[in-house]
């Protein structure tokens, strides 16, 4: 039967495509920069220990965690509000969230950085509209400042955790809403012995997308920022290809991934989503 | 005093009636079922009573009072959905507690109202396991309990048996009976089963395209139906048409393929120039000769037979093409009629009854 040996043909190469993708493209790599990181400039662990003793290295660390938990809480409160209405709103509304959550999809990272320079520099829109309508008497200096490299962050970010929160959302029985409201629930008992149990999957889902994301973002808080708020990733950029400091660069690196695989393996601990899934 | 009572409830949605003028009295501790077909406007107008829903026109009273504004968590009714609709994150027993915490009853009287509950539904040893771990018997007790716990003063019910076995079923119908004369609550049952409806209400109220036609006692609905479409849809039932009636005193007269037919008759028929009669299976007989003793009788022929076990179904024809339905006690020693043969159906005249709609 030819067709029974094409299909498993096909299933052989389906199954190892993403192996034998991931192993040239990405593995080899990846040691690659681990090697470098104990090597360069020459061989040992000091590029480790100016990791965590670099009073630099440090604040740019916790610049960037306290960046990342800022945008991950106001991302995913934004998404809960916009999914909210994506799911249960009026046909008309729907549209409306939808049109609001792809739009951002289609256009570059890099072009909605410089229309929030457009938005926010001093002789920018938003002063314009604060100037004339009498709220401030001098303009605000916007960019280059932790809050313009936050709102283009969470800019970015929201659709990311609108999907995980829309999607266990819809999986909620409407009747089962209606069963509270009928014994007698306020909104607020609803929602808080209800309808947010029943989304936590969905929180942490959405959580940890956004912080794992936040935690490499590159493009936006180099513009935004304007190497004035220097996240880890362009602190990385720049010990690579400025100061050429490929072992340091390389020990950032890994740090990052470890931190990121640290954090993901803690937070499915501590809040085990595959159990709140049913 | 009646406890519920709606007047003139109509629901429309965008053009479309789907509910007109429904007016009802439901009394305290009453078991009424709402009975009819899919999309009759059963569920939408249970959603109204509940306060789901809002009527386009009409009022709700409940004990005299004007609750049509009243929203759904100021009424005290409960309810149990079409599919159970239990919070799945929240074990059996934290299910039947909400509506207690909602309440702000104490701790103490919340645990020890649960587990009565629990016993009276007879879900002993079930308290701690989730929704998705209980069978679907489980899973509908579970859901009668939760909005039983905190005496409602009207319980809800949408189809609440349709989702289960047969089996099942009927032990359910058996403790919703038991239930509702142990609560003393009020009991407002959608179906679209006859059966069911037969065996579990005090009073059915029957809908068919968004209208009431009618409400009475299971017996009385059953005996007296007031259109042809109560009288097929609940039970079986033969219609047979009549031609030139005509009343003569409480008796009406007409024919059907050439037999003179009769039935009791106390309304006056002027107008009519054609009818129905509708006669209950288990009021008829079948005989191979005329038989002498009865007025309403007609001759038919043996379509098919079917072994039901303890009764044999027949499907006999008439003149006229008309398709009437009958069964016979399978074991009986005296006639018993066979495929192709013509024979006799009869009845008594007083157990006819005259359908003009
Ligand atoms: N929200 C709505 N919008 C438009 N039409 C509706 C809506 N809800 C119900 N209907 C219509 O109202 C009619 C009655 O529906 P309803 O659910 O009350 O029927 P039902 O008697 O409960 O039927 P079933 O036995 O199938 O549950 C149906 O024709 C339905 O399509
Ligand atoms: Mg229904």
């Amino acid at each position: 039967m030819g067709s029974v040996r094409q299909t498993q043909v096909l299933q052989t190469v389906l199954l190892w495509t993403l192996p034998v993708l991931v192993l040239p493209f990405y593995i080899a790599p990846l040691l690659g920069v681990f090697e470098w990181s104990l090597s360069r400039p020459e061989p040992g662990l000091q590029n480790y220990v100016r990791l965590v003793t670099d009073g630099d290295v440090i604040a740019v660390l916790l610049r960037t965690f306290r960046i990342c938990l800022l945008v991950t809480l106001i991302s995913v409160l934004c998404a809960y509000l916009l999914a909210y209405h994506w799911v249960f709103g009026s046909p008309a509304r729907r549209l409306i969230m939808e049109i609001c959550i792809f739009i951002p999809f289609w256009i570059s990272v890099l072009i909605r950085a410089f229309g929030w320079i457009v938005l926010l520099r001093t002789k920018g829109v938003a002063n314009d509209i604060l100037l004339f309508s009498g709220v401030i008497s001098d303009p605000l200096y916007l960019v280059r400042t932790e809050f313009s490299v936050v709102l283009g962050m969470v800019h970015f970010m929201v659709p990311f955790a609108v999907f995980p929160l829309a999607s266990v959302m819809r999986q909620i029985d409407p009747k089962i809403l209606l069963a509270s409201r009928g014994m007698g629930a306020s909104a607020s008992f609803t929602f808080f012995n209800a309808f947010l149990p029943l989304t936590l999957a969905g929180i942490v889902a959405a959580i940890i997308i956004v912080f794992v994301f936040s935690l490499g973002f590159f493009i936006t808080p180099a513009v935004l920022g304007g190497g004035k708020i220097v996240m880890i990733a362009e602190y990385i950029y720049i010990q690579m290809f400025q100061t050429t400091n490929w072992g340091f660069g390389a020990a950032l690196s890994v740090g990052l991934l470890a931190i990121v695989a640290i954090l993901s393996a803690l937070l499915f601990r501590v809040i085990r989503p595959e159990r709140l899934v049913r | 005093m009646a406890q519920i009572s709606t007047n003139g409830v109509s629901k429309r949605y965008g053009g479309i009636t789907v509910l007109s003028e429904i007016g009802i009295e439901i009394n305290d501790g009453e078991f009424l079922t709402l009975l009819g077909p899919s999309g009759s406007g059963k569920t939408t107008f249970l959603m109204i009573l509940a306060g789901f829903v809002e009527p386009s026109a009409g009022q709700l009273f409940k004990n005299g009072s004007d609750i049509t504004q009243l929203p759904a968590e100021q009424r005290n009714f409960g309810m149990v959905f079409q599919g159970y609709a239990l919070f799945p994150h929240l074990t059996a027993r934290q299910n039947i507690d909400y509506p207690l915490r909602i309440r702000g009853v104490p701790q103490d009287k919340r645990r020890s109202d649960v587990e009565r509950i629990i016993g009276t539904v007879g879900l002993d040893g079930h308290g701690d396991k989730k929704p998705s771990q209980l069978s679907g018997g489980q899973q509908q007790r579970v859901a009668l309990a939760r909005a039983l716990v905190f005496g409602p003063d009207l319980l809800l019910l949408d189809e609440p048996l349709s989702a289960l076995d047969r089996n099942m079923r009927e032990q359910l119908q058996v403790e919703l009976k038991r239930l509702h004369r142990e609560t003393g609550t009020t009991f407002v049952f959608v179906t679209h089963d006859q059966s069911e409806a037969l065996a579990l209400s005090d009073k059915i109220a029957i809908f068919d395209q968004g209208k009431l036609v009618q409400t009475g006692t299971p017996e009385t609905i059953y005996r007296e139906p007031n259109t042809r479409f109560v009288a097929e849809f609940l039970g079986s039932i033969n219609i047979v048409p009549l031609q030139g009636p005509v009343q003569d005193g409480s008796v009406l007269r007409g024919t059907f393929g050439g037999q003179l037919l009769a039935a009791p008759q106390s309304s006056d028929m002027n107008g009519y120039t054609s009818c129905c009669l509708a006669i209950r299976p288990e009021h008829m007989r079948v005989s191979r000769d005329r038989p002498q003793d009865s007025t309403n009788a007609l001759k038919v022929q043996v379509r098919d037979l079917t072994y039901q076990g303890a009764t044999t179904d027949l499907v006999l024809s008439a003149a006229d093409e008309l398709i009437l339905t009958f069964s016979v006690p399978s074991t009986t020693a005296e006639f018993q009629p066979r495929a192709g043969e013509k024979i006799w159906l009869s009845w008594p005249a007083d157990k006819g009854k005259v359908l003009t709609v």
